[in-house]
């Protein structure tokens, strides 16, 4: 029997996923993340995981082997809370002279124009830490000055003089000729042997300084910090008996080996909700026998959506940290200040606002009782009956529906004019539209209709909104899993090794360069091969996904495009490119100039190594109608639409059966969610035990 | 309780403004992201709004302050020129400076939105053209005596489309005129393309709806609009100020600068506030006169930026708050025809738009202002010519640089990246992008040391850049204020450092040695071996330099935006060298401190 299992350390609870390949039964260990020492928390975990299979953490862990076809997979936040606390380590850069400042200008563009009262953001890496040295290269590669070694020497040594833990370096065009960059890393080893250090043309070899540079310091930023810490991680699961190769959950939507993290720390940054769409895909997939996904997850502070078009994972190039571009692509997650937690206010002028800002755990919303006075979604949820008082968090914790009435009497029905429940009402429709404006934002803003995806819906509030706010898109399918409360750690058990390799060859369609771009394709085919074998994966288990930036020419923005792969052997593999280019423009950017030529700078290939099919176990069916004791006793919930207050049937969610179906106005209850049945909606328990929600014809006329 | 005289449910009312505003955000994504040239794609000088049936602003994104606050005109432009006949698959381009728009340069569609027979809503794309066959190769013709020398190509509110598809005429004119049609072509396209989106997701709120909630909504948000500003006027106090400041020469046309001067009155008793500009001159016979789109934005964009609240709702309610007195034919008013106003958008508006900012210093000195850098200089010349190594392909853009800083403020530091027409919104271009696309190559951007107004909050600092042309010739034309003028400070803080343009040699690849000093309004043709070097206006500080907390000067020393005689001499601030860097003399700094302030008059 193989164990997989992957960890996922949250701001408050640390998930362990488990799944065994023998039942393919999914469990979930949860206990409180322990941020004095992630991995005490994480062990605690795996602790009760072997208890629970009646075995000793040794045995377990050895199950968890990959020689046992076993496997784990780490998601870590190290690199995040190193960033957001900004502990990590002290970096020297060296760049070309004239240019020190790439890392203070970024690529400017100040969001909210009218405002004043803030500070400037100081460059990640202070000038005082920055060296230009004299070297220049030309956009074709050509060498305008030649480097000045001794001032390349100098710098190093000035480095060592002021203790940096970690030297980068990032010269201008050296993603098309990286001499000068090479030349300076072997005077570093010389200078100063045993210093760690990164070229920005192996870190991040695209077109641009800004985000070759920052991707580069950060990268380098963080190599002290990440390897250390998973290595000792690891170090300790081998001591428990652990015999197999660590994997690292990347923010690029799969897995990375430990050596490949350790080098590559950069890849770690913000891979927590990375998990998620490959969980939305394995369901949309195991479901309904779609590879378009578009995964919604609600908690109590934030709104994350992500999509999967063709089984592919929506990617960006314009990550955030703080208020630097992460330079490197990954999982496109777009995330609002939307929660349980959400506080609702009414301005001076009358307008209803709910979030960004949110009442946390602590105090919590009103009817927590624990001294919050503000209104929240969770209090309007309350008060309009969905929520039942008695039942949150399994009966650990009641809810007072005086406090949160009050609540929202006194700061949103009072102000507006209504009654608590029209309030009520407000608020949770408001924060409704402001959820869908995060989903349309990543489907029809990037020309995607979502009537053609299937929505995959976790976290433990987004029951309460999400079957009203997909009638609102038009969607038609839309599925809540049953492991909704875990969809991270879900898909971070099925995710697939995953790692990119670029090389910069621009040329224009006009005048196309066949040999280079063919001899790039071909290094990339072999930097992918490389990392294949280096993980070991089977030849069976391999693919490879070539994408290509390109532009109109004069066009600032490119967009990245699927290409074959396949060397391009004369005019008409051209026309293709072209053709397909147009298309994807015409789709993202609404219009296309048929018979421009194009211009295309990064070549890259994403190299996957697919891990073997997540096995799930599934449930013996029941019939339509849902057994007695799945019902618990009917309670008033308001829904606008059908007049307001409605006596509405309540049902027991764990004790559905496969095949049962639930007619909406209803409310099914679990341990930690409910999900709201909206009328002229109903919903069904699949093998899987999750809820295919169906929705009427009438009421998807919009 | 809420007044709002329409009735309209609360949720319905958020979530039409929630919608309303995402449609104006996700028109303006489209535009950027699909647009050609780097000036509407790179610098976002560019904006989209919703108007209601009115031609009423309802929503705009964060766009250039100057194209958004004066919006509505171009709005009315259409209603009274065109207002029966506007028919579903309509489109209008406008340009005109003489109709509402703000100056030529921009090229704004203009889609009305029915639902049914019913106008509901104007859509509005505008952006900044790379070039629109003026006489001379830049969108910026400062020299301009009239709208004829100007040259470009003037549309008041002309059909582009009908039935969605092209008036050919009007394209083909655009394609004989303009220098680079294919890029005109595609920023066209461009705008169309985000117009025709926000057409279609409006007529979709329309459907779902109806005309009536609809038309409900767009009177209660003006009424909210209202209100709120009217509170947000409320936190000042009443007064009135007067402010002047003065454009530099242009040589052999305005010779003694043109002055720019607002009379300011605050009324928060009745909630309004008033920017007269009716005290300056007539009309100049050059392209620096505004326009009122212009101006009425400058106005309004000046009043906001002394506004605490962040989440102000920019429609026509809230900002028709703000009241602005103009004459008809005053360089700093209405613009007439055929007086030009190729440059309506930054210089003499720009000081229209630091004048009232920095008039609200005699009101309160909450947020207060020094003056910000000056704008227009070297690092954002409109660059021309032909590229040989892409088989003489010819080519006109405007390149978006690294440039200067916000005035320093009452409380913080000036910010470093201001540009005043567009609120430090604009990206500043990738010198790899910019090396790749045109035969240019930067040999040097970086922030110049003791420039910076110096102030208990010093103003930002500003850029040094060196471009030099590779293959081939290269035409800069740039038209930088503050040399003569430059950058005040306020409160006792001192002015920023003036602007500069030098030519140059190019010694060894990289580094240069100045051949001579060029104006700093100017178009120019350098061959390759040769460069332009432009220091940038720096922005002013505020207060006094000799209170700046001795760490914050110290660490601008260590950061080398100034160096340690600049701190003993202007802040008398005393550092001590330590191993990597420096640390503050307590004692010798108040020592001289104390002695700086004695040896004041």
């Amino acid at each position: 029997m193989g164990i997989r299992v992957c960890i996922d350390i949250g701001g408050t609870f640390t998930d362990v996923a488990v799944v065994n390949d023998e039942d393919g039964g999914l469990n979930i260990f949860k206990n409180s993340t322990t941020p004095d020492e992630y991995a005490r928390g994480v062990l605690a975990g795996l602790t009760d995981a072997a208890e629970f299979y009646g075995m000793e953490p040794a045995e377990f862990l050895r199950l968890c082997s990959s020689s046992r076809g076993g496997a784990i997979n780490y998601g870590t936040t190290i690199a995040t809370n190193a960033l957001i606390q900004q502990k990590t380590a002290r970096v020297g850069l060296i760049c070309t002279e004239g240019h020190r400042d790439i890392l203070t200008f970024r690529e400017g563009g100040k969001d909210d124009p009218f405002d004043w009262d803030l500070d400037y953001p100081d460059p990640y890496v202070p000038r005082h830490l920055t060296v230009g040295v004299p070297e220049r290269v030309g956009a074709g590669g050509e060498v305008v000055k030649p480097l000045d070694e001794d001032a390349v020497r100098e710098a190093v040594l000035r480095f060592k003089a002021l203790d940096v833990d970690v030297i980068a370096v990032s010269l201008l065009w050296s993603m098309v000729n990286p001499g000068h960059e090479r030349r300076v890393g072997a005077i570093i080893e010389r200078e100063w042997p045993g210093v760690k250090f990164n070229l920005s043309h192996l870190v991040n070899p695209i077109i641009g300084e800004y985000r070759r540079t920052i991707a580069t310091v950060i990268n380098a930023s963080l190599l002290p910090i990440v390897g250390p810490y998973l290595h000792g991680f690891d170090e300790r699961l081998k001591e428990l008996g652990y015999e197999g190769d660590l994997s690292v959950v990347s923010c690029f939507g799969g897995i990375l080996s430990l050596e490949d993290m350790v080098r590559r720390p950069i890849y770690s940054v913000d891979s927590g909700p990375t998990g998620a769409p490959v969980a939305g895909l394995l369901f949309a997939r195991k479901e309904l026998e779609s590879s378009n996904a578009v995964t919604c997850d609600m908690g109590g502070t934030s709104f994350d959506v992500s999509r999967v078009t063709d089984g592919v994972i929506s990617e960006t190039p314009d990550a955030k940290v703080g208020f630097d571009c992460l330079g490197i692509r990954k999982v496109d997650t777009k995330s609002i200040g939307a929660g349980g937690g959400s506080i609702a206010r009414v301005d001076s002028g009358g307008l209803l606002h709910v979030g960004p800002e949110s009442a946390g755990a602590m105090p919590g919303p009103a009817c927590y009782g624990r001294g919050g006075r503000r209104p929240t979604v969770t209090d309007a949820n309350l008060v309009l009956g969905y929520l039942n008082p008695k039942a949150i968090l399994g009966g650990r914790m009641d809810l007072n529906r005086g406090l949160a009435a009050d609540a929202i009497q006194r700061d949103i029905a009072g102000p507006l004019g209504l009654d608590t429940r029209e309030a009520a009402f407000s608020v949770w429709k408001t924060v409704c539209v402001n959820m869908t404006d995060a989903i349309r934002m990543i489907t029809s803003w990037e020309g995607i209709d979502p009537v053609e995806y299937v929505f995959v819906s976790g976290g433990g509030a987004a029951g309460l909104h999400i079957i009203p706010m997909l009638k609102d898109l038009g969607v038609r399918r839309l599925i809540i899993p049953k492991a909704a409360g875990v969809l991270s750690a879900v898909g971070g058990l099925a995710s697939d090794m995953v790692s990119e390799f670029q090389l910069n060859t621009e040329t224009e369609t006009s005048d196309f360069d066949y040999s280079g771009v063919n001899s790039t394709l071909e290094e990339l085919k072999e930097k992918a091969r490389l990392f294949l074998e280096r993980n070991r994966v089977p030849p069976e288990n391999r693919a490879l996904e070539f994408t290509a930036d390109a532009r109109y020419l004069s066009q600032p923005w490119q967009i990245t495009l699927p290409v074959s792969g396949s060397p391009y052997q004369g005019a008409a593999d051209v026309e293709n490119l072209m053709d397909s280019f147009h298309r994807v423009h015409e789709q993202l950017r609404g219009s296309r100039e048929a018979g421009q030529h194009i211009a295309i700078s990064t070549w890259r290939v994403k190299a996957v190594g697919r891990t073997p099919e997540l096995i799930y176990r599934t449930a013996a069916p029941g019939g339509t109608e849902p057994e007695e004791e799945a019902k618990l006793d009917d309670r008033e919930a308001y829904f606008k639409e059908i007049g307001g207050p409605t006596w509405t049937p309540v049902f027991h969610g764990d004790r559905l059966r496969p095949g049962n179906r639930v007619i909406g106005p209803a409310i099914v209850e679990e341990m930690a969610t409910t999900l709201v049945v909206f009328p002229g909606t109903w919903i069904e328990v699949s093998a899987l035990g999750g809820y295919v929600v169906h929705f009427s014809q009438a009421c998807l006329e919009r | 309780m809420n007044t709002s005289p329409t009735q309209i449910e609360p949720y319905l009312m958020a979530l039409l403004a929630s919608r309303v505003g995402s449609i104006s955000v996700q028109m303006n994504n489209i535009m950027i992201k699909s647009a050609r040239s780097s000036v509407l794609a790179l610098a976002r000088d560019c904006s989209t709004a919703v108007l209601d049936a009115d031609g009423q602003v309802l929503a705009f994104p964060a766009g250039f302050p100057v194209h958004v606050g004066g919006t509505s005109l171009a709005g009315e432009a259409l209603l009274e020129m065109k207002g029966g006949r506007l028919r579903p698959g309509d489109a209008y381009l406008l340009n005109s400076p003489y109709h509402g728009n703000t100056h030529p340069a921009d090229h704004t569609i203009l889609v009305p939105v029915f639902h049914e027979d019913e106008l509901l809503f104007i859509c509005v794309c505008r952006g900044h053209q790379a070039d629109i066959g003026n006489s001379v190769p830049t969108t910026y013709h400062t020299t301009a005596r009239d709208v004829y020398e100007e040259g470009a190509l003037i549309f008041p509110c002309v059909k582009v489309q009908e039935d969605y598809t092209d008036v050919e005429d009007i394209v083909n004119m655009c394609r004989m005129r303009i220098r680079v049609p294919e890029v005109w072509y595609g920023d066209y396209l461009a705008m169309i393309g985000a117009a025709r989106i926000g057409e279609r997701e409006l007529q979709g709120i329309a459907r779902k709806y109806g005309p009536d909630t609809i038309r409900a909504f767009c009177s209660a948000w003006h009424e909210y609009g209202r209100q709120r500003m009217v509170e947000e006027i409320r936190k000042f106090p009443a007064g009135t100020a007067s402010y002047e400041t003065t454009h530099d020469p242009v040589p052999g046309l305005v010779p003694g600068g043109v002055a720019v001067r607002v009379k300011l009155t605050v009324n928060p008793g009745e909630g309004w506030v008033e920017c007269d500009f009716t005290d300056n001159e007539d009309s100049l016979p050059c392209g620096l006169n505004v326009s009122e789109a212009t101006l009425t934005s400058a106005a309004r964009t000046g009043v906001l930026n002394r506004m605490e609240a962040k989440d102000l709702p920019h429609c026509e309610g809230a900002l028709s708050r703000i009241r602005i007195k103009m004459l008809e034919g005053s360089v700093v008013g209405r613009s007439r025809h055929p007086f030009s106003s190729s440059v309506a958008t930054t210089n003499v508006n720009d000081r229209a738009l630091v004048a009232v900012q920095c008039a609200f210093n005699q009101i309160t000195g909450r947020l207060g202002m020094a003056e910000p850098k000056y704008d227009m200089g070297p690092a954002i010349s409109v660059i021309s010519g032909k590229d040989s190594r892409k088989g003489d392909r010819p080519y006109v853009t405007q390149i978006i640089g690294a440039t200067g800083g916000f005035g320093g403020m009452n409380g913080r530091d000036g910010y470093a990246h201001y540009a005043i027409s567009n609120g430090g919104m604009y990206v500043v271009n990738s010198v790899e992008m910019v090396e790749n696309q045109y035969p240019i190559r930067y040999l040097k951007q970086e922030i110049a040391s003791d420039r910076a107004g110096a102030g208990k909050f010093d103003g930002g600092p500003s850029a040094e850049t060196i471009l030099a042309p590779v293959t081939d010739p290269v035409t800069f034309v740039y038209l930088g204020d503050g040399r003569d003028n430059p950058a005040k400070g306020a409160a006792g803080g001192l002015n920023g450092a003036p602007a500069q343009a030098f030519r140059e040699r190019v010694l060894d690849g990289v580094r240069t040695e100045t051949i001579e000093e060029l104006p700093m309004i100017h178009q120019v043709t350098l061959p390759p071996g040769e460069a332009l070097k432009g220091l940038y206006s720096a922005a002013g500080g505020y207060g006094d330099p000799l209170e700046r907390d001795p760490e914050l000067v110290r660490h601008r020393v260590l950061e080398g935006w100034a160096t340690a005689e600049r701190a003993r001499n202007v802040y008398g601030v005393v550092l001590d060298e330590s191993p990597g860097g420096c640390s503050v003399n307590r004692e010798a700094t108040e020592e001289l401190r104390a002695h700086l302030k004695k040896g004041r008059p």
